[in-house]
């Protein structure tokens, strides 16, 4: 559906240039929901700006639903972009522009009549839940009725694609899990492919299908959001992926050298990882009984992504020293990584 | 009651049709510079903003030319404006004198002046905006039209405001070279002629213009923000 290849963009300032995007290239399929996540600077905001050609690259190309935008003149790009939705931030909506108005803008243009543009207008913003405010303009809405606003307006034209760009970043965690559940209800009735750019792995996690991760411009780890999560590559992506459980507070515990930490002889601090649908078996219970090992939980986290358990936990392990060879042995064997944080 | 006014204001009295004369001709001149200095203003403000860096049609050369020859006529004082356009007046308009021969100057005195105003307004436009619009897929007519000027209503009708009471203060003005109108007959009459209710009258004249212009600019502002 969208395509780079081997997109680049530099930006000049008065201190240099900046290289935003460097040589990336991406294939994103029709009907996925494709996440871009990066810390800000990374270039993903520049990135999903090439998509639509708001930002020209460089140098690289750029298919959309099979024509190539980097080759189309102004007024096929302008017919090529209807085509595509995007969403901000900063909602982005015409202050002086009612709700209705505001999602009726795109139409405007083609063959409807305001009457018939009207009717899908509020067709759209019934869809988005607002049919009650119409009238309302940006001023008298909340962030999220604001979002939600854009996302209708964004669906005017009857988009093949959705950008959007930190779409979320600006809204609260409820809101935020609204506009993300109505993105999703998007995707799935309307085959829509969405494009979601964010510094959020929270975001990702919860409605992306794949997930590409920028570091300084470079697209630098990209896969499905499972074995992303399961198996990073980098440790930019472990970074985020951190920041999504309270698994790594552990690192901090023993840095501080809490109580908890203070391990006797006989004890370890062992990480385990559930990577595949062993998340499901009594495992930690089995160790116990079978090797005579007792298992202190100190965090554990269990996520469902995409449909399937993905199982994080960290544990003081004790016994003897035999004991927990063998059941971190038996773990192994259950395809459940298994990793020594400290030993006592 | 008419007894009264010619007790008050003696000279008025003496003769009105001058006096109303002078009220149209300032009208006239406002009338009329003020429509040619709007459309001449709003195109500069959007030319300069569309072409700056960044603008929907970027253009530096384009920018910078109108960006400097704005600086240039706003740094004339009015004045000598007014001297110094005479002999493209004449040529314009076939006379330097009376309402006519004021047209010119007032246009050239007002329009860089607006323009700027205008720029200012639009560049109050969240980029943001602009972005979204062009993603919708609008074009740079569009962009103009449908985006800067619908946004930047209520801040243009205070710029408006603003000029078209500055520009009254150029038509008095104007009248001191023989331009006519309320400043004519306020120097001919009241300065020239010592006639002190003349000055009065058309001082308070000028204020009742100053401050309905500036209430209905206020009203439509007000209707205009959200």
């Amino acid at each position: 559906m969208i395509t780079l290849e081997h997109v680049s963009k530099t930006f000049r300032a008065q201190a240099g240039e900046i290289e935003a995007v460097k040589d990336v290239s991406l294939d994103i399929g029709q009907g996925e929901i494709h996440g871009v996540i990066g810390f800000s600077g990374a270039g993903k905001s520049t990135l999903v700006r090439c998509m639509n050609l708001l930002e020209r690259p460089d140098s690289g190309k750029v298919f959309v639903d099979g024509a190539e935008l980097t080759a189309l003149g102004k007024r096929e790009l302008r017919d090529a972009r209807r085509r595509m939705g995007m969403i901000f931030q900063q909602f982005n909506l015409f202050a002086s522009r009612t709700a209705l108005e505001n999602v009726a803008y795109p139409l405007r243009y083609g063959a409807l009549s305001k009457g018939a543009a009207d009717r899908k207008a509020r067709e759209l913003l019934s869809f988005v839940g607002l049919d009650d405010k119409e009238g309302a303009y940006p001023s008298q809405l909340s962030g999220g009725q604001k979002q939600r606003v854009a996302i209708a307006r964004a669906l005017a034209n009857d988009p093949v694609a959705l950008l959007c760009d930190e779409a979320t970043s600006a809204l609260d965690p409820q809101t935020t899990h609204s506009i993300l559940k109505l993105l999703k209800e998007l995707n799935a009735r309307l085959g829509i492919t969405i494009v979601v750019i964010t510094h959020e792995m929270q975001v990702v996690k919860e409605i992306c299908g794949r997930v590409t991760v920028m570091e300084n411009g470079e697209a630098v780890e990209s896969g499905d959001v499972f074995s992303v999560f399961a198996n990073p590559q980098k440790s930019i992506t472990r970074d985020f992926i951190d920041t999504t459980t309270n698994i790594s507070k552990i690192t901090a515990l023993i840095e501080e050298g809490h109580e908890l930490t203070a391990l006797k002889p006989d004890e370890r601090i062992l990480k385990f990882k559930y990577v595949e649908k062993t998340a499901a078996e009594a495992l930690v219970s089995t160790i116990s009984r079978r090797f005579g090992v007792d298992v202190n939980i100190l965090f554990a986290n269990l996520d469902w992504i995409e449909g399937a358990p993905l199982g994080e936990m960290i544990s003081v392990v004790s016994g003897r020293s035999a004991d927990i060879d063998a059941a971190m042995e038996f773990m192994r064997e259950r395809s459940v990584s298994v990793e020594v944080i400290l030993n006592g | 009651m008419a007894d009264f006014l010619e007790k008050l204001m003696p000279n008025i009295m003496y003769k009105p049709e001058v006096y109303v004369r002078s009220i149209k001709e300032t009208l006239v001149m406002l009338g009329w510079s003020g429509a040619v200095s709007f459309l001449l203003g709003m195109f500069l403000g959007v030319v300069l903003i569309v072409t700056q860096r960044g603008g929907v049609m970027e253009n530096r050369a384009v920018n910078q030319v109108f960006d400097k020859l704005i600086n240039f006529f706003r740094s004339i004082p009015f004045i000598v404006l007014l001297a110094g356009l005479i002999p493209l007046t004449r040529l314009l308009m076939g006379t330097a004198i009376g309402v006519k021969g004021a047209f010119v100057p007032l246009v050239f005195g007002t329009t860089p002046f607006f323009a700027r105003q205008v720029e200012a307004a639009l560049a109050e436009i969240d980029k943001g905006v602009i972005e979204a619009a062009l993603a919708s897929g609008s074009g740079t007519a569009g962009i103009i039209f449908r985006v800067y000027l619908r946004e930047s209503i209520a801040s243009i009708t205070r710029a408006t405001t603003i000029t078209i009471i500055s520009l009254i203060g150029l038509t008095a003005m104007a009248g001191a070279v023989g331009a006519g109108g309320l400043g004519d007959f306020a120097i001919r009459y009241g300065h020239q002629r010592n006639q002190i209710d003349v000055t009065y009258v058309t001082t308070l004249t000028l204020v009742l213009m100053v401050s309905v212009i500036q209430v209905i600019g206020n009203f439509i502002a007000r209707k205009n923000t959200r």
